[in-house]
């Protein structure tokens, strides 16, 4: 079945369709929800609410761009809705536990999937989400401002901040494995 | 230092076309939900489809039983106001329902002023009467008049009540008087004969008038007679 039928049958709120798209773009979507929630659990939920949408509002999809790329949108605005209903206090980060170079070994960076989407869960709220909207997914710091109802300092701001917890997170994580092979 | 790089941009490599399978169980749940939904959506229509069609119901007869009520009630209306004589509580008359009211009186004691004068006119002047009828004439012109004032009074401080029959007015005061708008007025012509204490009342002015006639034509031939006599007495008198 091509993606066109495919989408004309949801259209027609065939569950044999629905369940094709499901099966075909879950994957991407689900690695999407994981890059702007906190876990597993919160992304299987924002999985759900997204698909749900996208059945929903199929019928107002008119065949222009790109199909995943809408799907990829409904999925992240849901994860932002999600974070404005329960919008938490910012964590106060100590400014001078911080480095201002955001540059690490590129070898640090070769970790396992999960451990890569641990470290961006573990970024406070709007950290992650600046992070995953301007460096994973492209959206502007004008975009990202409007998105998340912040300025547009702010945006740059938690970006540059998101950065630096994330090397300080690699740091350990490779000064401890250097130690665990020394003792070795 | 070559190796180093920013670490935004390494996990955008890193993280460059990679996919993570979600467990079965979110799609059941999905199932699930799009059935709760196309449940509520079937329910919505059935409420919707017999809502409205309740509503349109409740509506056509609501209105048939409003109509029919109203015409019931003209029609019950008309019929009582054409059978029945039914007594409402009373309703005070307006200044100029009373004005109607003593017009209509008014006219109505002008009639009877017209038979009077008809009686007073034909009847009295061409014939002679006792002092007794005349005294018994007075009364009953007094009577009359008084009367008359009589209904006046009442219809101004009088209260109406309608009628169905024939659209009487009815007043309530001292005396009830009633007031017929369909009376007819009957003028009664009467001839009273001094001589044999006869008394002729009927509604045709013509046997009126041949009575006086014949009593105006029997009073010349006893007065020729005798003024004759009286002539020869003076002739007499003089030889």
């Amino acid at each position: 079945m091509t993606l066109n039928e495919l989408i004309k049958n949801c259209k027609k709120n065939n569950r044999e369709a629905q369940s094709e798209l499901f099966r075909r773009y879950k994957d991407a979507l689900f690695l999407v929800s994981l890059k702007y929630c906190r876990n597993v659990v919160e992304a299987e939920d924002n999985l759900h609410d997204a698909f749900i949408t996208i059945f929903q509002k199929i019928k107002t999809y008119k065949n222009k761009g790109s199909f995943e790329g809408w799907m990829k949108r409904i999925t992240i605005y849901k994860a932002i809705d999600s974070y404005k209903a329960n919008r938490h206090i910012p964590i106060e980060i100590k400014n001078d536990l911080l480095e201002d170079d955001t540059t690490v070994l590129s070898k640090w960076v070769d970790l396992p999937l999960d451990a890569l989407l641990g470290l961006i869960q573990e970024l406070p709220d709007q950290y992650r989400l600046v992070f995953s909207l301007y460096q994973l997914d492209g959206f502007s710091h004008k975009e990202v401002a409007a998105m998340l109802q912040i300025s547009e300092g702010t945006s740059k701001s938690n970006y540059h901040r998101a950065k630096q917890l994330l090397r300080t997170r690699i740091t350990d994580i490779n000064s401890t494995s250097q130690i665990k092979a020394t003792e070795k | 230092m070559k190796n180093r790089e920013d670490i935004g941009a390494l996990f955008e490599a890193r993280l460059q076309d990679k996919s993570k399978s979600p467990r079965l169980e979110v799609w059941e749940k999905i199932n699930e939900t799009l059935d709760a939904e196309t449940k509520r959506k079937k329910r919505l229509f059935f409420w919707w489809f017999f809502g409205s069609i309740a509503t349109i119901t409740i509506l056509l007869l609501t209105t048939l039983t409003v109509t029919n009520t109203s015409l019931f009630n003209a029609s019950e209306n008309d019929s009582e106001e054409e059978l029945n004589i039914q007594k409402e509580s009373p309703i005070d008359i307006t200044s100029e329902e009373a004005t109607e009211s003593s017009q209509m009186l008014d006219e109505n004691s002008t009639n009877n002023n017209e038979s009077n004068i008809m009686f007073t006119s034909e009847g009295i002047e061409d014939t002679e009467y006792s002092k007794e009828d005349q005294a018994a004439i007075k009364e009953e012109k007094n009577n009359n008049t008084a009367n008359e004032k009589k209904r006046t009074k009442i219809v101004s401080h009088g209260s109406k009540t309608t009628t169905d029959e024939a659209n009487k007015l009815h007043f309530e005061g001292e005396h009830e008087i009633i007031f017929d708008d369909g009376y007819e007025v009957e003028t009664n012509y009467s001839y009273y004969n001094s001589e044999t204490n006869e008394t002729i009342v009927t509604s045709d002015k013509k046997v009126i008038d041949s009575l006086i006639a014949a009593s105006k034509a029997e009073a010349k031939k006893s007065e020729i007679p005798d003024t004759n006599t009286d002539s020869e007495k003076r002739k007499d008198s003089l030889n």
